[in-house]
């Protein structure tokens, strides 16, 4: 194994990461006192987990990324129980390992019949 | 959403972020909640710097620091269901990396230097199919330009007198969670309950990788590939509570998410990778947020 490779790119995935999350807060210490600004920002941490979550949750229970009936009827009933647990405000490990759970139990079921 | 709510929320000062911290105690403490120093605010409005808009800032920060609630061991343990879902996605990310071959200190060493998710995904994978060094460098800046966005937000949050030294080894945990919870604290967050806030996902983030690779081969398919949806339900519970209270993070998120559907089955859309595609979601989104539901003036959001 090429290990200056892994090392390299272990390298520069960790710069990339860090340098986005460290520069503004550290060069930007003002406060921004533009309404539409801040209001701009406080709506940032849920349009951002948003779109991150839906609709990638669907294929995320998918070996390889891609699409099949039973993976995405799987990935569909974790999100479900998810949704419907968060919403009667369950605390986070409970509703992530539910819908784990959710997403085996629909995926082993659909197996035997698909 | 019914009106009941809405009317409600109009009338106190509420930042879309969170804040009803308050209202359900379970949700981010293991514990029962305490009275005493852990919850001095019972109403939003009460809280140190809204009744003084005028005061310096540096005033304003000590003044909160000295009440704050925001303490060091709070942050542990608001960090402590972060840290318990890391685990299982972490130990995901371990399995991937041993099932390429890799022994198990490189996945350690990504999960220890990257602390991030997807990114971390992506990247091993093309370590693993060999790409180039400049690929992996704009495919990891993509899924990570969002940070910025997110850093920037932060900036608004976090106490002013904060040190530089600070900011840039703070600035090393602020992942997609640990954000979030971050930003739905009362008032202004600060060095000590951060680095609580970071410690314990961080830990969890480690071991949960190192336990993914040494142990791969006892899990069924079956569970590994399910164990992939979990980042998603600790993404769910973090943005489900407060859209349910507030119609603003409501729309928001709706829209996020359509305009994230749109790109994901739109034939010539669909070509554009995520990362872009959450930054276009997120700014579009919250910009819609916030012409729609302007935050109030005297709140920090």
């Amino acid at each position: 194994m090429n290990y200056t490779y892994v090392l390299i790119s272990i390298l520069i995935m960790a710069l990339v990461t860090y340098l986005p999350r460290m520069l503004p807060l550290v060069l930007f210490r003002k406060t921004i006192e533009n309404r539409f600004i801040k209001s701009f920002l406080a709506y940032v941490p849920y349009a951002v987990l948003g779109a991150m979550t839906f609709p990638g949750i669907l294929f995320s229970t998918s070996p390889d990324g891609g699409f099949s009936p039973v993976y995405f009827l799987g990935g569909l009933a974790g999100m479900l129980v998810a949704v419907v647990l968060a919403f009667f405000k369950r605390g986070l490990l409970l509703v992530a390992v539910s819908s784990v759970a959710a997403a085996l139990i629909a995926q082993e079921l659909l197996g035997l019949v698909l | 959403m019914c009106d009941k709510e809405e009317k409600h929320t109009a009338k106190r000062p509420l930042a879309p972020c969170g804040s009803d911290e308050h209202k359900k105690p379970a949700e981010h403490h293991p514990a029962p909640a305490q009275s005493g120093p852990e919850e001095p605010y019972p109403n939003a409005a009460a809280a140190p710097g809204q009744t003084r808009p005028s005061s310096p800032a540096s005033e304003e920060d000590a003044a909160a620091q000295e009440r704050s609630h925001l303490t060091f061991r709070k942050g542990l343990r608001d960090g402590l269901p972060i840290c318990l879902g890391y685990l299982s996605v972490a130990f995901t990310f371990g399995m991937l990396v041993a099932q390429g071959g890799f022994p198990p200190w490189v996945a350690v060493l990504i999960s220890m230097t990257c602390f991030t998710g997807t990114g971390q995904f992506a990247g091993i994978a093309l370590i693993v199919s060999g790409g180039m060094y400049l690929e992996m460098l704009v495919t990891t800046f993509v899924i990570n330009v969002r940070y910025l966005l997110m850093s920037l937000s932060l900036s608004q949050k976090i106490e002013k007198r904060m040190s530089g030294l600070q900011r840039a080894l703070l600035s090393f945990g602020n992942t997609d969670e640990i954000f979030a919870v971050a930003m739905q604290q009362e008032g202004k967050v600060g060095a000590r309950y951060l680095s609580g806030l970071i410690l314990t996902p961080y830990l969890g983030w480690t071991l949960g990788t190192l336990l993914g690779a040494t142990v791969t081969g006892f899990l069924p398919l079956a569970l590994r590939s399910a164990l992939g949806i979990a980042i998603y339900g600790m993404f769910i519970s973090i943005i489900i509570p407060p859209a349910r209270k507030l119609k603003s993070v409501a729309v928001v998120l709706l829209i996020a998410v359509a305009i994230s559907c749109l790109f994901y089955w739109t034939p010539v859309l669909n070509r554009l990778s995520n990362g872009w595609v959450v930054i276009i979601c997120a700014v579009t989104a919250s910009a819609f947020g916030a012409w729609k539901f302007p935050v109030k003036e005297d709140r920090q959001p």
